[in-house]
């Protein structure tokens, strides 16, 4: 149990998660006068409200319902909907979150809640009224409504029901004279909703005899409906009893049976033998529980019991005496007679004793009537058998297989479901499989169990094909023709004989069955059955694409050893292997695709808060949201999209004034795009703001002593831009809550370099801001240069790597005591890992310089020689080594070497430990 | 075996009422999310009693409830409420709805409603 209530919490938070997602944007277009917004925004609450029941998380479940209840009111006009309202539900999808998360961490949803309770109380008090009512319907009549479907069953049952039900609604009028049961009900303490158990008793008690009126009547019952009614029926005092009986939710009732309106009775009594028809059930003494007058307990009970075996199949004698002691102390219009004193106090006391003998039954039968018990064994027996014989065929088939065996609505299947999940082939009735093929069904079990299922199903086929040629008169539908057509396109090669002349193979599997609807629909329906996605932890593909690297690090080794020996045979299968295990990772690598909506969803929320805090007037628009990128990038882009955004809106778009006299219009415009391009993901972020000034931005450069005014004129254009990427840099003259203290530009660089991916930034003065981030969609799989130095192996990057040089170290220029080389025209510092790793070896005369970019700067790595360019699986470095720096985790070779790959942007930046 | 449709948006509470009835010894015919699915697998699986969650999108449990019972008025539906619902819950039952269940689901009142149901 404890695992299992593991299992839920996980898949409440997953599906909480997603609920937050929709609840943004849901507000953000109800804001925008999308009004199903609204529902769309109740359905959610409704919810997470059912989820956090179940789990016991109470004051989520109770700032979900007060919510809902609003959302009841604005739905049904009662509430009208402002800025305020929006506000405070939009707080509490925030409350919500955190509580999720508090949810998530710690297993419990300790967040106070008390303000956005009294927000609500407020709005609530203001519309007093239906507030309870969530949205009422107007019942219809479902006689009204056009039928698609005739009644499966028509037989004289339903007529009859039919006929009663109408002559209901013509009697339900007629005065309460006509009444001879008054039935007393009250529900038990634990019923939950008993107005609802009531209609519920007084809907079903509709169905077997005529309800003339309720007390209270049904509308009346509200929420402060205690659970006692009385109801003045006309019909089958058995009936009644009968139903009564079953309601395991009434604590007692009593049937006060008046004989007097005997004409009633004695229709009914009429009508019984039908219902004993129907149940297989003997007629229960009504009598002995009216036995109202001077009974003992033990008598009473003694009777009961006597009831209880009569239940159970042996007849005992009515006692009719009794039923006259009824007649006697109930008078005629007991309906409308005041119920004495007296008679209420015998009521509790019979209902005390039924509720004795309640009990008693329970322990005598186990709970479940006696007349279900075979009945309901033999379903489950017979479930059984089909379960065994479709085991044996494999998943796709199984389930075409049993929504067959479900659709057909015929009394024959029910009765032996087997025989029509094989009626495909197999056990076909006698009618057409004469003689013989009972070798052939065998040996078609065997095939099935066998596990190939499509050539089992060509049998099947042949089979039929075989047996039709005994038939000839019977024919297959078109459906069925076509079907066939399905499973040989399924099965090339196996079904070839079939597929030549299908149309030919004329055959039948059951004349009278309406078989040719079902299969017509049969592809359909597991069309749908089948659910097109499934939920898969995130670990759990973490654990594949792991196994993935280390198939691809083996694959690596037999490539190595295959090219040592020089083996064509090896050779050949390392290669086919190589396919095999490559495609493999391109599919493993499309699972872990998900789609940038899930980051991008909750922007315009958080645009649409923003702009109303800074009273900006923004349109926000996204597009690309169906770009994909693997999940860990996805989760850690995040907090960097949030930061531009922000950006965007507090320091790109200027306030309304500004923007007047700049003659823009007053709405401003950010863009957030997305799109797949070559290798790489890019994603944009631009709006029409007021751009970067660059004579600003060397300003500030200056004053926060990042660079001399002798640096800054050599810089370009583009690299005053990057500044605002410097850490520590800020423009702003005060940072405001929302954006900007400077550390973001340089932690959204730090994050998308982490990811491998750069950023870039473009801008004109007074016009706009471009953000633009290239991400490499997927993460865990690079491509790598391996390098030698000295007798240590490193992995390079390739996404770094921009062209490898030999050089001579004597071409070395030393300034400041920093080694550059010239390439071209430019000067390139260059680093000795070497030196940085302090590996203990030779300098060599001639070495390779491996030119390495990252975000516009470029460095040459000095290594002894070049290995190899491999694929290789990142694996993290763990906790432990957390605090080296230099690395990005390291890799394992097909020799079972542990390599380590390089960090070029801490390398460029050169803030290395030593 | 009783075939049980099982209707509601929340795939946490399907799966909720899947285990509560499978193990009660239910089968579970199908899974719909929505009343337009409800309906169209009503029509192919034919289950012998359905539970209907009420707020769903695209169509409402009471709709499909109405869909439903145009066809088959014998069709045995239990409602899945919540306090809060009585009102509409009560218009389901007044449509036919045979019983109803309460969130956060009971595993015994659950089993018992439906069981009450199908006895019927």
């Amino acid at each position: 149990m404890e695992s299992d209530m593991a299992a839920y919490k996980n898949d409440f938070l997953q599906e909480t998660y997603e609920c937050l997602d929709v609840f943004n944007q849901s507000f953000v277009d109800l804001e925008n006068g999308d009004g199903a917004a609204i529902d769309e925004i109740f359905r959610i609450t409704h919810t997470i409200k059912g989820m956090a029941g179940f789990l016991e998380y109470k004051s989520l479940e109770s700032l979900c319902h007060n919510m809902e209840e609003i959302l009841c009111g604005i739905k049904d006009g009662d509430i009208d909907i402002d800025g305020n309202l929006v506000d405070i539900m939009l707080s509490t999808v925030d409350r919500i979150t955190d509580m999720v998360k508090q949810i998530e961490n710690e297993d419990n949803d300790s967040v106070e809640i008390k303000d956005l309770l009294e927000a609500f109380e407020g709005y609530k008090k203001t519309n007093e009224g239906s507030q309870k009512i969530l949205c009422t319907e107007n019942p219809v009549d479902y006689k009204t409504l056009p039928s698609e479907i005739t009644p499966v069953q028509s037989s004289e049952d339903t007529l009859l029901d039919l006929e009663s039900k109408e002559e209901n609604e013509t009697e339900n009028t007629c005065s309460l004279e006509a009444c001879n049961i008054v039935l007393d009900v009250t529900l038990s303490d634990d019923c939950v909703m008993k107005d609802l158990r009531a209609t519920l008793i007084i809907e079903s008690l509709k169905d077997i005899c005529i309800v003339n009126k309720t007390d209270p009547d049904e509308d009346g019952m509200g929420d402060n409906f205690n659970g006692h009614f009385t109801a003045f029926l006309s019909g089958d005092v058995n009936k009644v009893e009968e139903l009564m009986d079953r309601n395991t939710e009434i604590e007692y009732f009593n049937i006060d049976f008046n004989e007097k309106t005997g004409d009633t009775t004695s229709e009914n009594n009429n009508a019984i033998p039908v219902s004993n028809e129907k149940t297989g059930e003997k007629p229960t003494p009504a009598e002995c529980k009216t036995n109202v007058t001077i009974v003992s307990d033990e008598e009473t009970r003694e009777v009961r019991t006597d009831d209880i075996y009569g239940m159970n199949g042996a007849s005992i004698p009515p006692v009719e005496q009794e039923t006259t002691t009824i007649s006697a102390t109930c008078p005629s219009n007991l309906c409308e007679t005041p119920v004495s004193k007296l008679l209420a106090k015998i009521r509790l006391l019979l209902n005390k004793i039924n509720n004795h003998i309640k009990g008693f039954r329970s322990t005598e039968c186990g709970g479940i009537p006696g007349k279900k018990g075979p009945d309901f064994l033999n379903g489950e027996r017979q479930s059984q058998e089909v379960k065994l014989s479709v085991k044996n065929i494999v998943d796709g088939p199984e389930q075409e297989i049993q929504s067959l065996g479900a659709q057909i609505p015929d009394e024959k299947i029910k009765s032996d479901p087997k025989q029509e999940i094989q009626s495909l082939g197999t056990q076909i009735p006698d009618e057409i499989i004469e003689s013989g093929p009972e070798q052939e069904i065998q040996s078609l079990e065997s095939l099935c169990s066998e596990g190939d299922a499509e050539e089992c199903r060509v049998q099947e086929l042949q089979l039929l094909e075989k047996n039709s040629g005994d038939i000839p008169k019977q024919e297959l539908q078109l459906d069925e023709v076509q079907h066939i057509e399905e499973i040989n396109e399924e099965s090339p090669g196996q079904g070839s004989e079939l597929k030549e002349n299908p149309v030919n193979t004329k055959l039948k599997i059951d004349s009278n069955k309406p078989l040719s609807n079902s299969t017509t629909n049969k592809l359909e329906s597991s069309g749908t059955k089948i659910q097109e996605t499934i939920r898969v932890k995130t670990s759990n593909l973490d654990s594949i694409m792991n196994l993935v690297g280390e198939l691809v690090i083996n694959k690596g080794r037999l490539l190595q050893i295959s090219q040592e020996y020089d083996l064509p045979e090896l050779d050949e299968a390392t290669g086919a292997l190589d396919k095999s295990i490559s495609s493999l990772q391109d599919e493993v690598m499309r699972i872990r695709m998900v789609k940038i909506d899930r980051v991008v969803s909750k922007f315009p929320r958080m645009v649409r808060d923003l702009s109303r805090k800074l009273d900006k007037n923004i349109d926000f628009e996204i597009e690309g949201q169906d770009t994909e990128l693997d999940k860990t990038i996805i989760d850690k882009i995040n907090d960097p999209l949030v930061h531009l955004v922000r950006n965007a809106v507090d320091h790109g778009i200027e306030s309304h004034e500004e923007r007047k006299n700049a003659g823009k219009s007053e709405i401003g415009h950010i863009k957030l795009s997305a799109r797949r391009e070559k290798n790489n993901v890019i994603i944009e972020i631009e709006d029409d703001g007021k751009g970067l000034d660059l004579e600003l931005l060397k300003k500030k450069a200056i004053e926060k002593g990042l660079f001399s005014a002798f640096d800054l004129e050599n810089f370009s254009d583009d690299e005053v831009r990057m500044l605002i990427f410097t850490p520590g840099f800020s423009t702003k003259e005060s940072a405001t809550e929302i954006s900007g203290r400077g550390v973001g530009m340089d932690a959204v660089k730090t994050a998308v370099a982490n990811l491998g991916g750069k950023v870039r930034i473009y801008s004109n003065k007074g016009e706009y801001t471009k953000i633009r981030i290239d991400l490499p969609p997927t993460v865990a799989i690079i491509k790598s240069l391996l390098v030698k130095v000295g007798a240590e192996t490193y992995a390079i990057p390739i996404s770094n790597v921009v062209k490898a040089l030999s050089v001579d170290s004597k071409d070395y220029k030393l300034i400041n005591e920093k080694p550059l080389i010239y390439i071209g025209d430019k000067i390139i510092p260059v680093l000795e890992l070497k030196d940085i790793f302090n590996i203990q070896c030779d300098k060599l005369e001639k070495v390779l310089a491996i030119i390495v970019e990252m975000e516009n700067e470029e460095v040459g790595l000095i290594v002894d020689s070049i290995i190899d360019q491999q694929e290789i699986v990142i694996k993290p470095l763990g906790q432990i080594f957390s605090n080296i720096k230099g690395f990005i985790g390291v890799t394992i070779l097909g020799d079972g070497r542990v390599i380590p790959i390089l960090d070029v942007s801490v390398l460029i930046r050169g803030d290395i430990d030593d | 075996m009783t075939k049980v449709l099982i209707v509601d948006d929340t795939a946490f509470m399907r799966k909720l009422l899947k285990n509560i009835l499978f193990g009660a010894g239910f089968d579970i015919a199908g899974e719909a999310e929505n009343g337009t699915q409800a309906v169209e697998l009503y029509k192919q699986l034919k289950p012998d009693i359905v539970t209907m969650d009420v707020v769903m999108p695209e169509m409402t449990g009471i709709d499909a409830l109405k869909h439903i019972k145009s066809f088959d008025k014998d069709a045995k539906i239990v409602m899945c409420t919540a306090i809060g619902q009585e009102k509409i819950v009560k218009t389901a039952i007044k449509l036919g709805a045979r019983g109803y269940i309460i969130k956060p689901f009971q595993a015994p009142k659950v089993i018992e409603e439906i069981k009450k149901v199908i006895g019927q």
